[in-house]
């Protein structure tokens, strides 16, 4: 008997896709920056040890890391300012 | 000429929630990077007043009127919203001298239905607009955020494994200042100054907010952000964990995430609980004793009592208030003058006693 009165007065729909978009960007902007870091750190090593191979892989992935970060802060400033 | 006093009065009262809604608040947008040393502390409120200044401009959505389909807004008059400002007021005054953080809108929403409840009675409070807007979210933004920066912390810390901390800690500050944001809380005043001024006559209904609403809301909550609620900033940033860079950049991240998944949806969720919420994941996924749950209880039991207790204040100014009538302006002044005695002594009081926070005391 409850549930269906909860069910028409909470917006469940809402609160699954709140979930999921949330848990995806939260945890797809941390890893994006902790390979950013992780990139920038090994291409540096790399880049001492003359290791040519090592420094443009890396320095791939700290700028693949970078550009998925800012992807996220200017999705983040769109949805902010369309907000109505 | 009455009306026109309770006009001023209510204004000037929102604004004053506006005020302690910033420095309040605060800790919600400046916590993580004070503690971590992303930013220096006076440069992080300075910078968090400008963003809530701009964020007051970026939506103009008045339905940021909190308690629409919480309570019968046929029923809300200048009074009722007068005496849930003061019951809003009160409760972030006491949770800021404590130290806890709380949320202001539910502060501003219990105000409002305590004073509503008790000028109409129970039928002007909607119990499903309760339920639905504010129970349900409230139990979902801690939760969810908590889950998130758990999460993300965990893959942060297998990615970047053994690395030299030095370039580790730099990464995520730098991490940490790219994802700043402001808030866009100065909507709640504005849309409680709006329907005042429709309710006074000098709006048509469904008008937007006029120029100077905004500037005034704005500017009230940017001033009250760079005053600063160090105490709840001490208390997020540093007391319920001890936060390395890459909690801070997870708790931020996820509390950011969730947030803005939420404002996308229109599904209203709390600043305060969603960071709140986030801290404490980030650091009970690293060690479940890292968080020191005593104070989280205490913030948690906060949480539980802001609407009441922000009820029963509004409840009670508004029968004060009505002892001199409903429509009459001494009640109102009377409590105004009573209340902002009472805030400036507290105001020094915690002043004098409370240093602002130092990065080395973060």
């Amino acid at each position: 008997m409850r549930l269906p009165i909860a069910g028409e007065i909470v917006e469940w729909d809402l609160i699954l896709q709140v979930i999921y978009v949330a848990l995806g960007a939260g945890v797809a902007v941390t890893i994006a920056v902790s390979f950013a870091i992780l990139g920038a750190t090994r291409a540096a090593d790399a880049r001492r040890d003359g290791d040519t191979i090592d420094t443009v892989i890396y320095g791939g992935l700290f700028l693949l890391g970078l550009g998925a970060c800012l992807a996220a802060v200017v999705l983040g400033i769109v949805v902010m300012t369309s907000k109505d | 000429m009455e009306g026109d006093v309770i006009l001023v009065i209510v204004v000037g009262t929102a604004l004053a929630f506006d005020f302690t809604n910033g420095f309040h608040d605060t800790a919600n947008v400046v916590a993580t990077s004070i503690s971590t040393r992303a930013m220096a502390p006076r440069v992080a409120v300075g910078y968090a007043a400008i963003l809530n200044f701009v964020g007051a401009f970026l939506s103009l959505a008045v339905a940021a009127t909190v308690a629409s389909g919480i309570v019968e807004a046929d029923l809300v008059t200048p009074t009722v919203v007068f005496a849930g400002l003061v019951g809003a007021i009160s409760w972030n005054l006491i949770t800021w001298y404590y130290g806890l953080p709380s949320s202001s809108s539910h502060a501003l929403i219990g105000g409002v239905v305590g004073s509503a409840f008790v000028a109409e009675g129970a039928d002007a409070v909607l119990g499903e607009g309760l339920l639905g807007k504010v129970a349900v979210p409230a139990l979902v933004a801690p939760v969810l955020a908590f889950t998130t920066a758990a999460i993300a912390i965990l893959f942060a810390y297998r990615i970047i494994g053994r690395q030299s901390p030095g370039t580790v800690n730099r990464g995520f500050r730098v991490g940490q200042i790219a994802l700043a944001h402001g808030t866009n809380d100065a909507q709640k005043t504005m849309g409680v100054i709006t329907l005042a001024l429709i309710a006074h006559g000098d709006l048509a209904g469904g008008s937007d907010p006029p120029t100077w609403v905004i500037v005034t809301s704005a500017t009230a909550i940017a001033l009250g952000t760079y005053v600063g609620g160090w105490r709840i900033i001490r208390t997020m940033g540093s007391r319920i964990i001890k936060m390395d860079t890459a909690q801070g950049f997870a708790a931020q991240g996820s509390g950011a995430a969730v947030i803005l998944a939420a404002s996308h949806v229109g599904f209203p969720l709390s600043t305060t609980h969603t960071i709140s919420g986030a801290v404490m994941g980030a650091g009970a996924a690293k060690r479940v004793s890292a968080v020191r749950w005593g104070v989280a209880g205490n913030i948690v039991i906060a949480w539980v009592l802001t609407i009441p207790a922000a009820a029963v204040v509004g409840g009670g100014i508004y029968a004060i208030v009505s002892v001199f009538g409903e429509d009459s302006a001494v009640g109102p002044i009377i409590v105004s003058a009573i209340g902002l005695t009472l805030s400036a002594w507290a105001f020094a009081r915690r002043l004098r006693r409370g240093p602002t926070l130092t990065t080395a005391e973060a």
